[in-house]
């Protein structure tokens, strides 16, 4: 008996189980929902309505206006009439502007897969914006123009709002929607962010609107930058600045082997870093362990990729409000406590780099730091080098400029390195392909540097270093040594979104000539090495180390050092 | 705009020279319409008609020999109709633009046996908007939006037709093409004008 009350309640339980699974998920109509169908509605009508992209309606008013009709509109129905109000206001879709006024079928790009949400959009709504797509006609849009001929977008009449920095909720939500739009129609690698990026304009509409003061405003928005995993999409405020302090640290660490090692003590700023040494672990800063600092601050960081993220935690997590620190570091196996003083931000000055620009190693092995060299330099430079056995070009670093004027004495001749991805403002929401783009001698070159060549990198790498380092890839016999670079490549476009914040983001995609992407992967070293926590303490640069090795045994290095799996 | 005003003050103004100088033939008339849209650069065979009433009043001044000068007064319907298909499913669009139209035509009138006579008539027409509104149907769901405000107040434009008169019947046949785009705000690039059809029968008095 007891076995067969038993199995009752578990087929009820299993029916129960199967009814509920089976049940249509019911979309949510709730406000949270209808903001973000305005959102969507609203920056669509932005760049599709040709009245709209005239600018001569404050565009932004209406969303404020339509903010507050959606927020009160407890029906479908009403909702689309606020939704039809703000399509009226935009100049309307006026059905005898069009020889075929009816929409043919539902669009099938992705792009407007919202437009199918039959829960916020009645079929008038949707037939209004269909006949819009249908018969695109926007010469030239005030909110995004192309600005360089590479094909970056400008963003600069879109109204900063920049004060007060605690915007009422309207124009909180402005923020949100006009940065999910933008990100939604322009970032050429909205693909590979990771997730979906309008679950992201529905988890942040709550957080935003909600938001009670400035700091929390300012915060919500840089985590919502932070969700395109691209490490060009700095964000910025006074209010953030403040938020993180203003006090600099006078050291650099890095996170090595999951610890957080001192690399550097800056000695030319108005501040004390009280004793503490290069190779010391920090376990705690202020009493809080350095890996639950890294955990806190993370969703605030914008990074392509994890090394990339360690690295500009690497700078955030000890700067402060206040100059004193607090640390508590392991040093040859004891724990010691060390007392800074960090530096105001308005006394802190970029430290001296008195490296030398390039240099002949020991063995006849030329070593440029590409951080340093500019463009003038190269030719005097390439005339010493012409006769060592190896070049290493490092570019663990911020290059000026210098890959054209290098790449056309290390190849025999021109050689495709790039493609690039740029915004269709006939189609916006989709990209044009551009290139391949050439770097190497106009006319073949017989005299080019014949010796190996090896491209030093790791999380620094990032941007035009990461296209440097796919210039200096061409050259016949390059091997490229280090770890995963920031992914983040192509020139950055920039956009103000009220309160005083300013964003960037990757405004161009940059791609192998085969295809192959750059951006969150970065550059695929062909010899993995990193430096190790016992290299650092010692002074030892492994990565440099690992470049000389290769060059001196001068056996494939595929042949001994396995590739290992990289996480994207 | 200015341009608008001129046409129709002339209109009038001949009208009231018309009144007091001629000798006076008034009558009414009224019938169908049959409308559409012209679009400029476009093949606007995919509009199909609108069929509407339009009522009115004409006065008719012989002014030389078999030449007549005839103003009218007429309340007209226009606009035109749309049948598509979206999603699989039938969508019709219905724009009804109503206007008060005055059209100015010259007669020229030949007496045919038995009290019938045909008359060629040309001119030109104004005519002021009194209302506008949209009606989209679309898998059983229908929609209808004022669009008064996207439309332009005033409409000028040609008419050429034909009259046959009998003892003191009119019936004529004319067409009407407006010159002006209807739109207020062009969003499409396309320039649409109104285009009409009309078969009306009149008494005169």
């Amino acid at each position: 008996m007891k076995l067969k009350i038993g199995s009752l309640v578990l087929v009820f339980l299993l029916t129960l189980f199967a009814a509920a699974y089976a049940l249509p998920v019911a979309a949510e109509f709730d406000e949270t929902t209808r903001l973000a169908a305005l959102a969507k509605v609203w920056g669509f009508l932005k760049y599709y309505h040709p009245v709209v992209a005239q600018g001569n309606i404050d565009w932004d008013e209406q969303l404020v206006f339509a903010t507050k009709r959606a927020k009160s509109a407890g029906t479908r129905a009403e909702f689309n009439a606020a939704l039809n109000e703000l399509i009226r206001n935009a100049g309307d879709v006026n059905f005898l502007n069009y020889p075929r006024p009816v929409p043919e079928k539902s669009s099938n790009d992705p792009l407007f897969g919202w437009l199918k949400d039959q829960t916020h959009f009645m079929w008038y709504t949707v037939f209004k914006l269909e006949l819009l797509i249908e018969n695109f006609n926007v010469n030239s849009n005030r909110y995004c123009k192309y600005v360089y001929t590479q094909g970056n977008l400008d963003f600069s009449n879109e109204n900063p709002y920049s004060s007060p920095s605690y915007p009422d909720e309207e124009h909180r939500l402005l923020a949100l929607f006009r940065y999910w739009n933008i990100i939604h129609y322009f970032f050429p690698y909205k693909y590979l962010i990771g997730c979906d990026w309008e679950d992201v304009l529905d988890e942040f509409v709550p957080k935003i609107r909600d938001a009670k003061d400035a700091r929390e405003y300012h915060l919500a928005i840089r985590e919502l930058t932070a969700r395109i995993n691209d490490s060009h999409a700095a964000t910025g405020s006074q209010v953030l600045s403040e938020c993180w302090g203003l006090y600099y640290p006078p050291f650099e660490v890095r996170h090595v082997e999951n610890q957080t090692i001192v690399t550097r003590i800056y000695t030319h700023l108005p501040a004390s870093a009280g004793g503490l040494l290069v190779g010391d672990i920090i376990l705690s800063a202020d009493g809080t362990a350095a890996e639950t600092l890294r955990k806190e601050k993370a969703k605030y960081v914008q990074a392509s990729n994890e090394p990339t993220l360690q690295r500009n935690l690497n700078s955030l997590i000890f700067r402060g409000r206040t100059e004193k620190l607090h640390l508590t570091v392991r040093r040859d196996g004891q724990e010691i406590g060390i007392d800074v003083i960090r530096c105001y931000y308005e006394n802190y000055k970029a430290p001296p780099d008195d490296a030398a620009v390039w240099s002949v190693l020991e063995g006849n092995i030329g070593y440029v730091n590409m951080g340093l060299l500019e463009v003038a330099q190269v030719d005097e430079m390439m005339a010493k080098l012409m006769g060592t056995k190896a070049i290493i070009f490092d570019i663990r670093n911020y290059p000026r400029s210098t890959l054209y004027k290098i790449g056309e004495y290390l190849n025999p001749e021109q050689k495709s390195f790039y493609m690039s991805t740029y915004a269709d403002l006939s189609s916006p929401g989709h990209f044009l392909w551009k290139g391949p783009f050439f770097v190497g001698p106009s006319s073949s070159n017989p005299n080019y540097y014949k010796g190996k060549v090896a491209v030093l990198i790791n999380e620094t790498t990032q941007s035009q270093a990461e296209f440097t380092s796919m210039a200096l890839q061409t050259a016949p016999r390059a091997v490229v040594i280090g770890s995963q670079t920031a992914g983040a490549d192509g020139n950055v476009s920039s956009v103000w979104l009220p309160g005083g914040i300013y964003t960037y983001f990757s405004g161009i995609g940059i791609y192998y000539p085969d295809g192959r992407e750059t951006q969150r992967i970065g550059i695929v070293p062909d010899i993995e090495s990193k430096p190790t926590v016992n290299g650092i303490r010692i002074g030892r640069d492994e990565v440099l180390e690992r470049a000389l090795d290769y060059i001196d045994k001068g056996a494939s290095p595929w042949n001994y050092v396995p590739k290992k799996e990289r996480n994207r | 705009m200015k341009r608008y005003l001129t046409g129709l003050s002339m209109i009038l103004w001949l009208g009231a020279v018309g009144l007091f100088a001629l000798p006076l033939d008034l009558g009414v008339k009224g019938g169908l319409v049959f409308s559409n849209f012209r679009f400029s650069g476009q093949l606007a065979e995919t509009w199909k008609n609108l069929v509407s009433l339009r009522i009115g009043a004409f006065a008719s001044f012989r002014i030389f020999k078999n030449i007549y000068l005839q103003p009218e007064f007429l309340y007209s319907r226009n606009g035109a109709r749309f049948m598509g298909t979206y999603d699989g499913a039938g969508a019709e669009v219905r724009e009804h633009l109503s206007y008060l139209e005055f059209p100015l035509l010259a007669k020229m009138r030949f007496s045919l046996r038995d009290d019938f006579s045909l008359s060629v008539l040309a001119g030109g027409f104004g005519s002021l908007k009194i209302g506008a509104k949209s009606v989209v149907e679309y898998g059983g769901e229908s929609s209808e939006e004022d669009i008064k405000d996207e439309i332009k107040p005033l409409d000028f434009g040609v008419v050429f037709g034909a009259e046959l008169g009998w003892k003191r019947w009119v019936f004529d046949i004319r067409c009407a093409l407006g010159l002006a785009d209807l739109k207020e705000q062009d969003t499409s690039g396309n320039r649409v004008y109104n285009r009409a059809l009309a078969f009306m029968l009149g008494y005169r008095f």
